[in-house]
């Protein structure tokens, strides 16, 4: 006779893979002595499902707070001067982040990895420009998209929507620029 | 000892825990990795499966039959069959997924650990184990620390292992 306490452990292993929500899954380490081993922080799929954290806006210091919809609360507050006065659009656990006199990068929050795009020169570049233009805000970039994680690839390709005197699409892929 | 055939179909007989004979078409057991190998191997025309309740055996070439004939045009329809087809009890859930697992259908494996794991979605530690009817066996001391774990202790491993 089949007993939930007594399944194969691979079996244990595959249906806790499945418990996608963080509080269920401390409940299933916590039911059995033949349950625990088999829900191990390794089998915890951290990307599933997960409601996003929402970032708040800058405090002039070098931490950004982030909000967990799902607590109702502040739940991480991150050591992160690279964000620092810069606008940020998220991509998954990455950030586009940008001012307008310095170059634009990508950041991962959580580990502090930061990927210079090279965009800025090129960007002006394609307008004519050597170098930003004094007095006046040459572009306003209103939205960056990834085309995949940069955590699984190198090859990936990132779209930003900018505004000067009429809309462009730029697509920048490893130093490779078209407007 | 050879299949034997009906026009150009294979014919094989499955026998559950019971006794009780299933014929069927030797191309539906296939999807079964277990008797994929065993009628590939072996060239045998039935199959014991002893561990296998009746009940248990009809659910799953029930399974199988509407797996095969899948098509873009009835997806929906499978796919409320699959839901129907964990919507059982948890004994029997049980008892499918087992044999399920015995068996490596891979496929439906996975529908089946997840229909498990959404019988735990959003329940106490308590609750668990009195619908899966699970006695704790842990030490009191045990049972007090594990209670402690939070995600944030989760959470916090992440933050780490992200680099």
């Amino acid at each position: 006779m089949a007993n939930w306490a007594e399944l194969p452990h691979e079996l244990l292993v595959l249906i806790a893979k499945h418990v996608k929500v963080i509080e269920d899954f401390i409940d299933f380490r916590a039911v059995c002595t033949s349950w625990r081993p088999a829900a191990t922080k390794e089998n915890f799929d951290v990307f599933s499902f997960k409601v996003p954290l929402l970032m708040l806006a800058d405090k002039d210091d070098d931490y950004r707070e982030f909000y967990s919809l799902s607590k109702g609360k502040v739940s991480h507050i991150l050591y992160l001067p690279e964000a620092i006065r810069r606008e940020c659009f998220p991509y998954e656990e990455w950030l586009f982040t940008m001012s307008y006199y310095e170059e634009f990068n990508l950041l991962h929050p959580f580990s502090r990895t930061q990927i210079q795009l090279l965009l800025q020169k090129a960007l002006l570049a394609l307008q004519g420009f050597v170098e930003v233009p004094k007095e006046e805000i040459y572009h306003i970039i209103d939205r960056a998209v990834l085309s995949v994680n940069p955590s699984r690839t190198s090859d990936y390709v990132l779209v930003v929507s900018y505004c000067t005197n009429v809309n462009h699409l730029t697509f920048w892929r490893l130093e490779i620029l078209t407007g | 000892m050879a299949s034997s055939t009906t026009g150009e179909k294979k014919i094989l007989t499955l026998k559950g825990g019971d006794n009780e004979e299933f014929i069927l078409e030797e191309s539906l057991v296939l999807q079964s990795e277990l008797l994929k190998n065993m009628v590939k191997e072996e060239r045998v025309s039935s199959i014991p499966l002893p561990s296998i309740k009746s009940k248990t055996l009809v659910k799953i070439i029930e399974y199988l039959k509407k797996h095969a004939e899948l098509t873009p045009s009835n997806k929906e329809e499978f796919k409320n069959f699959e839901k129907e087809f964990v919507n059982v009890v948890l004994e029997e859930l049980l008892d499918i997924t087992v044999a399920v697992n015995y068996l490596k259908i891979n496929g439906l494996l996975e529908f089946c650990c997840q229909a498990v794991a959404d019988r735990i979605k959003d329940k106490s530690v308590e609750a668990v184990r009195k619908i899966f009817r699970i006695e704790s066996d842990f030490t009191p001391e045990e049972e007090s620390e594990f209670r402690k774990e939070t995600p944030e202790a989760f959470e916090g491993d992440l933050d780490d292992t992200t680099n």
